[in-house]
């Protein structure tokens, strides 16, 4: 099928570097063709041998000439990596730490709640004016204590934790009194309340693994010791525990406002509190009471932390926002692509940290639409360039993404996802004849492209790749943020998309399993996906003949991701969690992971010292830069 | 004239009532709302959160009730109610973001005539001439590309080429040159559009004017040519610059909102921005009506200074 206009557009969208391989790999062509005789234009059977062999030989030698580029480059990375390592040694040791300054923030809308129980859509606010029991540190995977300064887990349902000596809550809650296991328990129960009478936007996720609402109870034998009794075994309770919503809350301050903080700014025992809130953004100044770590470790001190004072901006324009940080009048911009990142190279105000990704990228198919089609599931996912994605997308800097974040040992190997999910188009074709896919999907494809993302490559990419190699179109359907949410989470029955391609941040918000609920009915497979069981919460809104569709795929699922939760022995667990990440690969229902960047660009300011590295940088969920207490401004 | 302001004033409430209408429907005839931002904004959709947060907005009513709570209460208190997504009422905010917005508009009107009166009078003395083939082209590039593109460029270049930005972080009147700075730049970018079209009517009015009897009779008695122009050709032109100014305020409104999220200017038009992408029909509402009775106001002032400057017409 000839290439459209389009495609050759987003082909032509690459770096410097990429058209410098380009132009490379077109002197190699072009050798080829001109050892084979290129003069003959005729299409007929004999020339496609020659060719082939010519073919095959100029991808050996591409291979070749890859590999011993990749070597190199492997040999030249370690060796700069030896060097920087050297030189941050160096440069640690003749820099002294610097106390002071205001770190300049910036954000594209103001919070729309100040209750950390109701919203997480803004986390710098709830790292900075609130503590949490723990933080912790994908890079590190080890966690580390805020407010509590020990911990111990004696059976897979008890979590017992001792608290800091002399915590205080800041001056403008309770008069700044002494902080108690108390306020931690009923921090911790306020979830399933603000849910049903203030309609959090609080993942349930984040916290409905202690069962709060399913019989977990919390025992306060004294101020400083809390007992979490959960409801039933969770594996990643102590990774969940540094999630940005578990802020530990004053409770006069909560029962004053009538149950909710929407519009009370200073509630926490945070290193920081709200100095001032209006339409042009928010800035922060030390709490007087706030102490530093006892036992300090990882990016929190022992003292207060280093930087004085916090502006947040409220910049809705990206262009501003990138203004500011070149001019330096912003100390971070955030995630950016590789491009970006090259054309940022050399800007004195800017500093790119990069690192190896923990990303999450997924293509939702709506099970009632597919459920009952395997055949037409399997064409689907052979049909779809893999490799072409992660080189045209991805820049060439990308790995396959699987269930599991690339960032945990329980994730399978590259090799076995390439095995398990193959971009096979003619087997795609035999399969799409065979499941008598014209007839079930007469009138193509609908998916959806949000106007507000920054890209829309990667959607462009699979809807050509499944016409050019299974022959069916895909009208894309634009949408804003409200439309957008409106379409991807309607009933089974009313969604216009056939499948949903979505990027999405959650394994930053709730290190490891977060990214596998969206594979199953109890996480975001239901709603999302329409994957519904019968015993399913919401089953009663729907059809028992939409159920049963989905029910023994949705059931088979959320079964094994509940006995992946429940087995604690870090051995046994990773042997379920592959097992689980097969059958999805092998079910095709009704998620397709995609692949994701091998790499992460992050833009901060120059003058910014001991920024944590990435995957952790922007984690909302734990020890990104906003809790990072040891980080300091040079000048 | 009397019975004609009369008339015009009574037909406001009809259009206002007539655009709320149209607002009201629209912005619930697309999918979405506050709740599916709130609830889902993080990619974490939530059905209880939806259904508690749709209830606690009273987006579960009637749409007939809807429509009739909210305009009651403007009628009736003034009050355009509480905003969806924010938990702010609106009146205060118009309070503090309409001056924002009503300066970037004043100035922006003011550097119109200050661009457009003595281009198009250059051009219309010199017509024919190099200097009148510039100035036309220069008064079509500025009608001809669009403001948020040079807005950017104004942001970002800078940035990039020598590390400085030319707009800095919004202030009030307590520092009124770096006030004034963040105000001017944006209003003179609205201006471009603004006083392409005014040096273009100014222009051809003129050139009309040129070749009248009365300014041969000017130039007959032995005037001199600044006085012909300044006397015989420029006031009698000018008349046609009235309407032309009450069009400006609709452009200069449309301006803001792009404006003042480029510029990061806490208006009106910012304020839209956010609330359009958070579905929040209540702030929307409230800046349609507002704008619209700014602009319905302004039209009805132009055209009674339209009548005062030109006694020959009659309403």
């Amino acid at each position: 099928m000839a290439e459209g206009y389009w495609g050759k557009y987003w082909r032509r969208r690459v770096s410097r570097r990429r058209v410098l391989a380009g132009g490379a790999a077109v002197g190699a062509g072009a050798a080829a063709l001109v050892a084979v005789g290129c003069g003959d234009d005729d299409d007929d059977d004999a020339a496609a041998p020659a060719a082939t062999q010519a073919a095959r030989a100029t991808e050996a030698a591409e291979q070749a000439a890859e590999e011993a580029t990749e070597a190199a480059q492997a040999a030249e990375a370690e060796a700069t990596e030896a060097a920087q390592a050297a030189e941050a040694e160096a440069t640690e040791a003749a820099d002294p730490v610097q106390r002071g300054g205001t770190f300049q923030h910036q954000k594209s809308a103001q919070n729309t709640t100040l209750d950390p129980s109701v919203t997480v859509t803004d986390p710098t606010w709830t790292a900075l004016t609130y503590n949490h029991l723990l933080g912790y540190s994908l890079v590190e995977e080890e966690a580390w204590g805020d407010a509590a300064n020990g911990w111990e887990q004696p059976d897979a349902t008890t979590l017992v934790f001792n608290l800091e000596d002399g915590l205080k809550f800041n001056p403008n809650a309770a008069g700044g009194r002494d902080l108690t296991s108390e306020d931690v328990a009923f921090s911790y129960s306020r979830f399933p309340s603000s849910l049903s009478d203030f309609g959090s936007e609080v993942n349930q996720l984040q916290w409905g693994w202690m069962g709060v609402d399913r019989g977990a109870s919390f025992d306060t034998p004294d101020s400083q010791t809390l007992t979490i009794n959960l409801a039933f075994p969770w594996a990643s309770a102590i990774p969940s525990l540094g999630s940005s919503a578990m802020a530990i809350v004053n409770r006069e301050a909560v029962e004053a406002a009538g149950g909710g903080l929407h519009d009370v700014p200073n509630a926490g025992a945070g290193a920081y509190m709200f100095e001032n809130i209006d339409e042009t953004g928010n800035t922060y100044v030390r709490n007087p009471n706030y102490r530093g770590h006892s036992t300090a470790r990882g990016r929190f001190t022992d003292e207060v932390p280093y930087i004085d004072r916090w502006e947040d901006a409220i910049i809705v324009d990206q262009a501003s926002r990138e203004a500011r940080l070149l001019a330096g009048d912003s100390d971070v911009l955030g995630s950016i692509d590789k491009i970006q990142a090259e054309l940022f190279e050399g800007e004195q105000n800017v500093q790119v940290i990069s690192g190896p990704a923990n990303d999450h990228a997924i293509m939702e198919l709506d099970a009632y639409k597919w459920a009952e089609h395997p055949l037409l599931r399997e064409a689907l996912s052979l049909s779809i360039d893999w490799e072409g994605y992660i080189e045209v997308v991805l820049d060439g800097e990308g790995i396959r993404g699987a269930p599991v974040g690339p960032a945990f040992s329980q994730v399978l190997p590259q090799d076995e996802i390439r095995q398990l999910q193959q971009f096979d188009p003619e087997r795609a074709r035999q399969l799409w004849a065979q499941g008598g896919g014209d007839d079930v999907f007469p009138d193509g494809f609908v998916t959806v492209i949000a106007t507000f993302g920054t890209s829309t490559r990667h959607i462009e990419f699979i809807a050509q790749s499944i016409e050019e190699n299974l022959g069916v179109p895909t009208l894309l359907e634009p949408a804003d943020l409200a439309t957008y949410v409106a379409i991807a989470t309607a009933p089974p029955s009313e969604k216009i998309w056939h499948y949903f391609i979505a990027g999405e941040n959650s394994l930053s918000t709730i290190p490891d399993y977060n990214a596998l609920t969206h594979y199953v009915p109890n996480g975001y497979g239901a709603i999302f996906g329409g994957l519904y069981t019968f015993d399913h919460v919401l089953s009663a809104f729907y059809d028992d003949e939409i159920i049963a569709v989905t029910d023994e795929i949705g059931s088979e699922l959320q079964g094994r991701y509940d006995l992946q939760g429940a087995t604690v022995d870090p051995e046994e667990r990773k042997e379920i969690l592959q097992d689980m990440q097969r059958y999805i690969f092998t079910n095709f229902c009704c998620v397709l992971p995609l692949p994701v960047a091998s790499v992460q660009y992050y833009a901060m300011g120059a003058r910014l010292r001991n920024v944590p590295p990435v995957p952790d940088i922007a984690n909302n969920a734990s020890m990104g830069y906003r809790r990072a207490q040891n980080m300091w401004l040079d000048g | 004239m009397q019975a004609y302001i009369i008339r015009r004033l009574l037909l406001v409430p009809f259009t206002l009532v007539l655009i709320s209408i149209i607002v009201f429907i629209f912005m619930r005839a697309v999918p979405g709302d506050a709740a599916d931002v709130r609830c889902g904004a993080a990619g974490n959709f939530d059905q209880q959160c939806f259904d508690v947060v749709r209830e606690e907005l009273g987006l579960n009513e009637n749409k007939f009730n809807q429509y009739f709570k909210w305009l009651g209460d403007i009628v009736l208190r003034g009050d355009f109610g509480y905003s969806l997504s924010q938990r702010a009422h609106i009146n205060e905010e118009i309070g503090k973001r309409i001056w924002n917005t009503a300066q970037i508009g004043l100035l922006s009107i003011a550097f119109t005539l200050l661009i457009g009166i003595p281009v198009g009078m250059v051009s219309a003395v010199r017509s024919g001439k190099p200097s009148d083939y510039i100035l036309r082209f220069l008064a079509v590039m500025g009608l001809s590309v669009p403001s948020f593109w040079i807005a950017t460029l104004v942001v970002i270049f800078p940035a990039v080429w020598w590390g400085v930005r030319v707009a800095p972080d919004w202030v009030g009147w307590e520092e009124p040159l770096t006030h004034l700075q963040i105000l001017a730049i944006p209003a003179f970018i609205i201006a471009l559009a603004g006083g392409g079209t005014i040096a273009r009517i100014v222009r051809s009015s003129m050139l009309e004017v040129l070749r009248s009897d009365q300014v041969r009779t000017a130039r007959a008695k032995g005037l001199r040519e600044s006085a012909v122009v300044s006397r015989h050709v420029f006031r009698p032109s000018m008349i046609a610059l009235f309407t032309i100014i009450g069009l400006q305020f609709s452009l200069v409104l449309g301006g803001s909102v792009i404006m003042e999220s480029i510029f990061n200017i806490p208006g009106m038009g910012l304020w839209v921005i956010s609330a359009v992408g958070e579905r929040d029909f209540m702030i929307i509402q409230a800046v349609v009506v507002v704008f619209a009775t700014w602009f319905l106001l302004i039209t009805l002032l132009v055209d009674i200074a339209y009548a005062w400057v030109d006694p020959r017409i009659r309403y």
